[in-house]
């Protein structure tokens, strides 16, 4: 089951750099809660309309109200490096 | 070998909202970075985004605009992708089922329509800004525009040159200004274009490779782009090459573009049903009460200016390039029922000043009401076409009604001829030595006197009534 994963296409496309044996347990992992989901195939769901959203709600909005933001200082609080106001980050273009 | 370019666009349009699509921060441009930020843009773990009921009827409203059908079920999905401008790693986007489909725009090019198709458009949040100059290995991240309610409109590859484009980006972005869901600055980045271009051989239907381009934001750009990539790859097929499907960047100093360095897999977003966002569902009667709240739509409007108001096309579509102008116009034009000369006073004399002054036509201090209400005193002969052009200029600065102006100004036109006839009476008295070489044969010598008199009235008679006057009284004086 677990030569199925394509885990280093996932890796990839998640930015994660993982070593042989991270993979492999990773691989195994994600082998097993398939299987789990694969269950739900057994399952008989009869002509049961396909579930778009899980609560059961409809049409949860807000009103367009403006309600302030959080001072900028404080937005920059988490960034571990910072220049001119903005977080700074590894350049991930040409 | 001569080919044709086969091109879709991709049109991406932010909301005019007050707050951004999934929380409380204001909607806005300029200003310090980062501070138009809160948890919930930002993406702090455990918070909840909720849907902003106005971006919602905007993007209905636009789809409405571009003749599209709307889903009466909707939802949103998660789009994966992992790159700084989206502090989540995702963007909530929808996938399967927007909110509009199958629309369509007529364009006109050289006297000939043709019908663009709209696949699609959907609600978006947009990203972030990153600026990448100046430093070499990080760029920095503001994050104002994260969450800013954004459209996307998907079309058909119905497009085959460069003017098509131009026609159809210029016919959606007035479509979206009428419907009043954008400001549709593409200068301020409110709406930015990808096209995306492939060629084939004349003769031929198989489409070729295709190539993208991202992030134009000038009708300029777009043009200057789309007959840069085709004949790029009209030379590249050639020379016995084949185009290689890839992202390009656009560079508008070099009016080249060259391939962006991109992963392969870069397209697989992974996406799924977003769980933080209840799906919304509509009545067909609410459907159509957005419907009818929508104003007149341009095309409908140059109708309606060219047909019965009689305007020539050009005067049409310059009044039609803003709401404001079309709305002043048409007020305007009803008050005074004289399409031509309200047209006329906005093309020549308002679009003049408004240039001089650096307004723009939403900066126009006065409504159409006022405006036709001077329209109408010219035509009622209640004042001169070349004082009309003075209270106009008044109008900009004082905000009186333009009869006030006239009042107040002494250029309301002197209509009894008893009064006209006293000024000129005293004029003769003046130019005794004129009025004597009249009277002897020289003809030219009434042309001064006129002058005379027109001036010392000051614009206030109608010419026509001096000039018979003043041939009265000279013809009495020879009597």
């Amino acid at each position: 089951m677990t030569e199925k994963i394509p885990l280093q296409y996932i890796a990839d496309l998640s930015c994660l750099a993982l070593e042989e044996d991270e993979k492999k347990a990773l691989a195994a992992d994600m082998a097993d809660i398939i299987a789990l989901m694969d269950t739900i195939k057994d399952i008989d769901v009869g002509d049961a309309p396909i579930t778009e959203h899980i609560s059961g709600v409809r049409n949860i909005m807000r009103d367009d109200a403006v309600s302030g933001s959080m001072a900028a200082e404080k937005v920059l609080s988490n960034a571990s490096v910072r220049l001119e106001g903005c977080f700074v980050v590894p350049k991930l273009m040409e | 070998m001569p080919y044709l370019p086969t091109i879709g666009l991709e049109i991406h349009v932010e909301l005019s909202t007050g707050s951004k699509l999934f929380c409380g921060c204001p909607v806005s441009f300029g200003g310090e970075p980062n501070s138009r930020c809160c948890p919930v843009c930002t993406s702090v773990p455990g918070t909840l985004p909720v849907l902003n009921r106005a971006a919602v009827q905007y993007a209905i409203k636009a789809g409405l605009a571009l003749n599209c059908e709307i889903g009466l079920f909707s939802k949103f999905d998660r789009k994966n992708y992992f790159y700084p401008d989206l502090p989540k790693a995702y963007q909530i986007s929808q996938f399967d089922l927007p909110f509009c489909l199958d629309g369509y725009v007529d364009i006109e090019l050289n006297g000939e329509q043709k019908r663009i198709r709209i696949e699609r458009i959907h609600l978006e949040e947009d990203a972030g800004k990153l600026v990448h100059d100046g430093l070499d290995k990080y760029s920095l991240a503001d994050y104002n525009r994260c969450g800013v309610p954004l459209i996307e409109i998907v079309t058909k590859p119905d497009i085959a040159s460069a003017q098509e484009a131009k026609a159809f980006v210029e016919k959606v972005r007035l479509c979206l200004l009428y419907a009043g869901v954008s400001d549709c600055k593409m200068e301020e980045g409110s709406m930015r274009v990808d096209v995306n271009t492939s060629v084939r051989p004349v003769g031929t239907d198989e489409l070729g490779t295709r190539t993208e381009m991202k992030n134009l934001n000038s009708i300029r750009s777009i043009v200057r782009c789309i007959e840069s990539e085709t004949a790029r790859q009209a030379s590249v097929l050639d020379s016995g090459g084949r185009v290689v499907q890839e992202t390009r960047r656009w560079d508008d100093n070099k009016g080249e573009s060259r391939a962006m360095r991109s992963k392969e897999n870069a397209h697989d977003y992974r996406y799924f049903p977003e769980p933080d966002i209840i799906p919304a569902e509509f009545t067909q009667e609410q459907i159509e009460a957005l419907r009818a709240s929508l104003p007149k739509m341009p095309h409908e409007r140059y109708l309606e200016y060219t047909g019965k108001m009689g305007l020539p096309g050009s005067d049409a579509n310059q009044i039609l390039e803003s709401v404001a102008l079309a709305d002043i116009f048409e007020d305007a034009a009803a008050i005074s029922a004289n399409p031509r000369t309200s047209a006329s006073l906005i093309i020549v004399e308002i679009l003049r000043r408004l240039n001089d002054m650096g307004l723009s036509p939403e900066q126009i201090p006065f409504d159409g009401a006022a405006l036709g209400k001077l329209v109408k005193m010219m035509d009622e002969r209640q004042i001169t076409a070349n004082n009309a052009k003075k209270v106009l200029t008044l109008m900009f600065e004082t905000k009186d009604s333009p009869d006030k102006i006239a009042k107040d100004n002494g250029f309301a036109v002197i209509s009894d001829v008893a009064g006209i006839k006293s000024v000129v009476s005293d004029i003769l008295k003046q130019n005794e030595k004129a009025v004597g070489e009249y009277l002897a044969g020289n003809a030219k010598t009434f042309g001064f006197l006129m002058g005379q008199c027109v001036g010392a009235l000051s614009g206030r008679a109608d010419p026509q009534v001096v000039r018979a006057v003043l041939q009265e009284l000279l013809q009495k004086g020879q009597d």
